[in-house]
């Protein structure tokens, strides 16, 4: 029992939008890092001539920076014993991560996080490309990020889709054009929605009922509650006023400022009357807010819906009509790095989709890009379960090896390529970013 | 059933005795008073505790208040510094926060609530993160600054002049490369606008096209570098493209440290304060919630604490009222139970009930001591039964003794009034006289010592001349000491007052004992009386008079006894009764007085007399005057006819002899039959009628006589030798006129008759009285009134009304109440009463 709720915890403490937690370590893993930064911020100038051509006969050491989805120590010790080299795990935030990796090339070598920073790191050019002669599996990642659709009559998503940023252009942009040159290497993704207590929120039928409009109906005043990021909250938002037909956008993965402040209108009108009783940060935070009752209904991510389940609490995980908001991990060089550094970078992307870590984040209810090596590493029951939407056929173990699935449950929403079949928008980065920020901080404080 | 039967019931109470059993009850009240005072106490302490967690979550909330309000002000000055840039800011935010984290510290130390510290901690960590973000928003800003001051506006105006060089360059003469040059010129200036742009309002559009146009710059400056053929120019180009390239990591670090910072306070920051705000809620509301809970305790156990105070207290008097109930039922109520019946029995009620005896308590004991004490007044009562027997006994006898001594003296005077009788027979008639009265007082003495002991004086308090008291005893005394040979000296003190308040009659006998004594024991040598008054602060002056003489003395071993009545110092000594001293002293202690006496054998003896008395006014001595000289009867009067109703034949004769002899018609009876008989026979004009008499007595003789025709109109004078005043008053209202008390003289019956026939009589000298010294100078007659109640209170007796009457005439008659006083002390009754009907 406890080491199921371990695995839970340890479920939820690995999410997208993972920052530091609560806790002290988490306080004192922050302030390292934030000396690290401003060491090397200090040591900026010198770095020019610095590591990458420095040749040892000693295990190379690879730095990975990102956030605690991926950069785990069970992964870790893995990709050592199959690598042969040295990892050091550098997990932080996603907004300190993103700048570290876009101010400061020289103190990573390979960078995970999200296909909303790659706009941002590419112009900052804080990264390399990657060549896909190097990947040994690039045939067999699939089509999601590569033409942007898993099954034909799939919707591309609006907003920064995956596949509109992989290929490297000939004049240096971004683009959905394959030139053997990518801004990363896809791999673990997921789409996101709200989840809800059935105890107060009728259930109702994936796709056909279930709807983002749920989160801003006025019978749920004072018990629902947002994401504090405004470039996941924000979609959310959008998603919910346009399905209640407060607003219409004219493209909801690129605001203007005009929406977004017609928007901000609307969810200030709504916060000022009580309508939200919290904005989360972590996914315990989440957890804690609908298994107390401060939540009926709230953004979430899916390890906090299955963390309810599993404490009692009758949460679902909505498949809204709508769409998902969807989200891509991406894997990036560091653009200084060089050598055998780029070599091992390059091993160690490999590795990641080479089945074993597939199937390790699968038990964590994400997808990997290349499933198929994963699956030889899922069982039957596994793979139908998380892959296919069925029901499990036995009781399914998380990630650390205890059972975090009970033997006859199902996930709402069904297969893997169900869910991609729904996609209303994916995470992004958008020009009213900056715009967006006072208006969000004016939200939070409203 | 055949067994000893049980005796439960009849077991006789095992009682507390009254001290432990108020003891005990006053314990209990004590016990529920100290339980009143320890509720109270205890309630106290804790509403003090009650009300000091009170405050404490009162301070908690200012607190918790004041770090709200600080956070708001903290939020307040981070949004100005994003805006503003100034360090200043920074500065104080810092302090701010400083004292924010030691709030929370100093709350989280104070509160003992599980829930309000993990808040408090969650508070602290989430404040901890928030301080560390604004501290790398501010390096964010501050690299911002750095770039755009240090990077970015000179590396422009480096590459702006550096442009311009190049466009004076001769190559520049080139239309192609002077067109590029002067199109890169316009896409920096455009770019550094986009920038300053984006420094004062962060939009992507502008960073992208700032990006878009250095990168044009760029292809541009590689076209135009490629196309230049001198190193020189080359080499400047390469230069610009170099200074270009900074300026876009410049702008690139910028926008990034830009979004960093307005990411940090805008987004996760303001999550934070958020947060914070959010705990700081729900601290408060629980903070406030317990306020008002513990205000609710508070109310709840300070009504409970008043209820239970107000029931025990309640207790405490029921218990007190049960206490009061129990020490009255068991306690006061049997005490003036026994009380009453204690005042019953010492009032002489000497049946009364005595209760509780069968209690084993202290009241047991009180009635079993009363029990001896009634014991005790019955023996006491009997004894007193036996001496007022005996003084009743000795009265009687007394007034019996006088009847016969009547006969004695009327007859020895009678004979000795004779023309006929010899000389000789004169003077052993007067023997016989002077023995007679000398019986006569000693009977008087007995009377008295009788009517003392029966209870029948009462000291009768006047202010009175003490000085002619004194001097008119002493000259009494002072002729009989010179008879007797011996000295009489009479020393007044200074300071002793003309008058005085007291008994002047008893004061008066007591003297006359006392010096009579003296005089009487003394054979040689002197007698001495000695005046004084003695004062004290706080007491009543006291009257000393001191009776010295130089007589046989009396021995010590007598000395106590002297004052008991029939007691004499000189046991060999027949004469007198040895009632003079006790009547002293008896009183003496009816003025408050005292009697003592100090005596040696064959040196003499000294009386000291003490009595207090009241100051009065002095008064002024009226001029004396002396009696009139006694009335003889007359010859030529109508003649009447007396009828003398007598069973003591001697009395019988001497009043026919008395009768006959003032020449007055009479007969006797021998009884009340006979006097009636008599009396229809005769008609006489006066009945002197003894009242004790066999066959029929003197009230059924009158009551039947007065029923006889014309026997109201006959003088019926009732002769009796009672001294008790109710028996006289009896008399006077069963239809006698008068009466004549026994023993009488010749000078009686003349007053009598004087009285009711109008007879009148001859002066004469009687020859059985002493010559008055008194001059005539007081000339007045006595008023009628005052010389009739006077009469009737000599008749029967009454030394009281005596004294009474006299005592009313003192101021018109000073003299002559003065020497009736004498004689009244001297119970010479009937020499006044002979006296009144001369002066009438």
């Amino acid at each position: 029992m406890d080491q199921k709720l371990h695995s839970s915890d340890d479920q939820m403490s690995r999410t997208p939008v993972e920052r530091a937690t609560d806790t002290t370590s988490a306080t004192s893993i922050r302030r390292r890092h934030l000396c690290q930064a401003i060491a090397g911020l200090a040591l900026g100038p010198a770095q020019g001539i610095g590591a990458p051509y420095v040749q040892t006969r000693e295990r190379v050491k690879l730095r990975v920076l990102g956030t605690h989805v991926t950069l785990r120590e069970a992964i870790r010790r893995q990709a050592e014993q199959d690598l042969g080299i040295e990892l050091i795990f550098m997990p932080g935030g996603n907004a300190e991560v993103l700048h570290r990796a876009s101010s400061d090339p020289d103190g990573f070598d390979v960078y995970e996080q999200w296909s909303n920073s790659i706009k941002i790191l590419w112009r900052a050019d804080s990264i390399q490309a990657i060549e896909t002669r190097r990947i040994r599996n690039w045939d067999a990642v699939n089509d999601l990020t590569k033409t942007g659709r898993l099954t034909p009559d799939a919707p591309l998503g609006r907003g920064d889709a995956p596949y509109r940023l992989l290929n490297v252009q000939p004049d240096g942009s971004l683009g959905p054009r394959p030139t053997g040159r990518i801004s990363f290497l896809p791999y673990v993704h997921n789409v996101d929605a709200f989840g809800y207590d059935t105890r107060f929120v009728p259930t109702g039928r994936a796709y056909e009922t279930e709807s983002w409009g749920w989160m801003l109906e006025p019978r749920w005043r004072g018990r629902v509650a947002l994401v504090n990021d405004p470039t996941i909250g924000l979609f959310d938002m959008a998603l919910a006023a346009e399905a209640r037909g407060l607003i219409e956008f004219g493209d909801i993965g690129e605001l203007t400022k005009a929406e977004i402040d017609r928007l901000f209108e609307i969810l200030i009108t709504l916060k000022l009357a009580g309508h939200f009783s919290g904005f989360w940060s972590e996914v315990p935070e989440s957890v804690e807010m609908m298994r107390s009752g401060r939540t009926a209904i709230a953004s979430m991510f899916s390890p906090a819906v299955a963390a309810l389940k599993e404490s009692g609490i009758p949460a679902v995980y909505a498949a809204p009509r709508e769409g998902y908001r969807a989200w891509h991990g991406v894997m990036c060089l560091s653009s200084r790095c060089r050598g055998r550094q780029l070599d091992a970078a390059y091993e160690y992307l490999n590795w990641w989709l080479s089945g074993w870590p597939g199937a390790f984040v699968a038990r964590q209810g994400y997808y990997i890009s290349v499933p198929e090596p994963a699956r030889a590493h899922l069982s039957t029951a596994e793979w139908d379960y998380w892959y296919e939407g069925g029901i499990a056929a036995t009781d399914l173990p998380g990630p650390d090896g205890a059972i975090s699935v009970r033997a006859g449950s199902q996930r709402n929403g069904g297969s893997y390529w169900e869910r991609f079949g729904h996609i209303a928008v994916w995470n992004t980065v958008m020009n009213t970013y900056e715009y967006s920020l006072p208006r969000w901080y004016e939200l939070l404080l409203a | 059933m055949k067994g000893k039967p049980l005796d439960l019931g009849t077991e006789p109470r095992l009682r507390l005795s009254i001290g432990p059993r108020i003891w005990l009850g006053f314990a209990l009240v004590l016990f529920a008073l100290v339980a009143v005072a320890m509720i109270g106490h205890m309630g106290q302490q804790h509403s003090d505790d009650q009300f000091q967690e009170f405050s404490e979550l009162s301070a908690q909330t200012s607190t918790i208040l004041d770090i709200e309000r600080r956070m708001v002000d903290l939020q307040r000055r981070v949004l100005a510094f994003t805006y503003s840039g100034y360090t200043g800011i920074v500065t104080r935010v810092r302090g701010l926060a400083i004292e924010i984290r030691r709030q929370i510290e100093r709350v989280s130390d104070e509160v003992r609530d599980e829930e309000q510290r993990r808040l408090l901690h969650r508070m602290l960590s989430v404040f901890e993160l928030y301080a560390d973000n604004f501290e790398q928003a501010v390096e964010e800003r501050r690299r911002h600054d750095r770039l755009f001051e240090d990077e970015l506006a000179p590396l422009s105006r480096q590459a702006v002049s550096l442009l311009d060089v190049l466009q004076r360059t001769p190559q520049a003469e080139d239309p192609v490369m002077a067109a590029g040059l002067k199109d890169s010129l316009v896409d920096l200036l455009f770019a550094h606008q986009n920038a300053l742009a984006f420094e004062s309002g962060p939009d992507s559009t502008l960073m992208q096209e700032a990006l878009t146009r250095l990168k044009q710059i760029g292809r541009r400056l590689d076209g135009l570098q490629r196309q230049t053929r001198d190193p020189s120019h080359r080499q400047r180009i390469a230069a610009l493209m170099e200074i270009l390239e900074r300026y876009r990591t410049a702008f690139a670090g910028m926008v990034q440290s830009t979004r960093a910072y307005l990411h940090l306070v805008y987004v996760v920051m303001a999550g934070e304060a958020a947060e914070l705000d959010q705990l700081a809620d729900s601290l408060k509301r629980r903070t406030l919630s317990q306020q008002s809970l513990l205000r609710q305790q508070m109310i709840q156990d300070m009504d409970l604490n008043r209820e239970v105070t107000l029931a025990v207290s309640g207790l405490t008097i029921l218990l007190a009222i049960l206490l009061s109930w129990r020490i009255a039922r068991g306690i006061t109520r049997p005490l003036i139970a026994m009380s009453d019946t204690l005042t019953h029995i010492s009032e002489g009620r000497i049946d009364a009930c005595i209760p509780y005896r069968d209690r084993r308590d202290e009241i047991g004991i009180i009635a079993k001591a009363a029990d001896v004490f009634r014991q005790a007044v019955i023996k006491k009562q009997r004894a007193e039964a036996a001496n007022r027997s005996k003084s009743l006994f000795l009265a009687h006898m007394s007034h019996e003794l006088r009847t016969p001594l009547n006969a004695i003296l009327g007859f020895s005077e009678l004979i000795a009034q004779m023309d006929d009788t010899p000389n000789e027979q004169r003077v052993y008639l007067q023997i016989i006289n002077r023995s007679g009265s000398h019986l006569l007082s000693m009977i008087n003495d007995i009377l008295d010592m009788s009517k003392i002991e029966a209870g029948q004086y009462a000291p009768h308090i006047k202010s009175f001349d003490l000085w002619q008291m004194i001097d008119d005893v002493s000259s009494m005394f002072a002729l009989r000491a010179d008879q007797a040979g011996i000295e009489f000296i009479l020393e007044r003190s200074e300071n002793v007052p003309r008058t005085i308040g007291s008994d002047e009659g008893k004061l008066r006998q007591i003297l006359i004992n006392l010096l009579g004594n003296a005089v009487k024991f003394t054979e040689r040598g002197h007698v001495l009386i000695r005046v004084e008054i003695e004062r004290s602060a706080a007491d009543t002056p006291l009257l000393v008079c001191e009776v010295e003489d130089s007589g046989a003395g009396i021995p010590p071993d007598r000395i106590d006894s002297v004052f008991e009545p029939f007691v004499q110092a000189d046991p060999q000594s027949q004469d007198g009764t040895g009632l003079g001293l006790a009547i002293c002293a008896r009183f003496a202690e009816m003025l408050g007085g005292t009697i003592t006496l100090e005596s040696m054998v064959d040196a003499g003896s000294r009386f000291r007399l003490k009595i207090p008395f009241e100051e009065t006014q002095e008064i002024e001595s009226p001029p004396g005057i002396a009696p009139r000289a006694m009335a003889r009867p007359l010859p030529g009067q109508p003649a009447h006819r007396i009828l003398s109703i007598e069973d003591n034949a001697n009395n019988r004769l001497l009043l026919e002899r008395l009768l006959k002899s003032m020449g007055i018609e009479s007969r006797s009876a021998a009884n009340g039959q006979e006097g009636i008989d008599a009396f229809t026979a005769w008609r006489p004009d006066l009945i002197l009628m003894d009242i004790r008499m066999p066959v029929m007595d003197g009230l059924e003789a009158t009551r039947r006589i007065r029923a006889l025709p014309r026997g109201s109109e006959c003088t019926i004078v009732a002769i009796t030798a009672s001294t008790f005043k109710s028996e006289r008053k009896g008399i006077l209202d069963a239809g006698f006129d008068d009466f004549l008390s026994k023993p009488y003289r010749s000078r009686d019956i003349q007053g009598l008759l004087e009285r009711h026939l109008g007879l009148k009589f001859q002066e004469r000298v009687d020859t059985m009285t002493e010559v008055e010294p008194i001059a005539q100078s007081e000339t007045r007659p006595l008023p009628d009134e005052s010389r009739q109640l006077l009469a009737e209170a000599l008749v029967i007796g009454d030394s009281d009304q005596i004294q009474e009457v006299l005592q009313r005439l003192e101021p018109s008659h000073p003299q002559v109440v003065k020497m009736l006083g004498e004689w009244a002390s001297d119970y010479q009754y009937s020499r006044i009463l002979s006296w009144l009907d001369d002066d009438s």
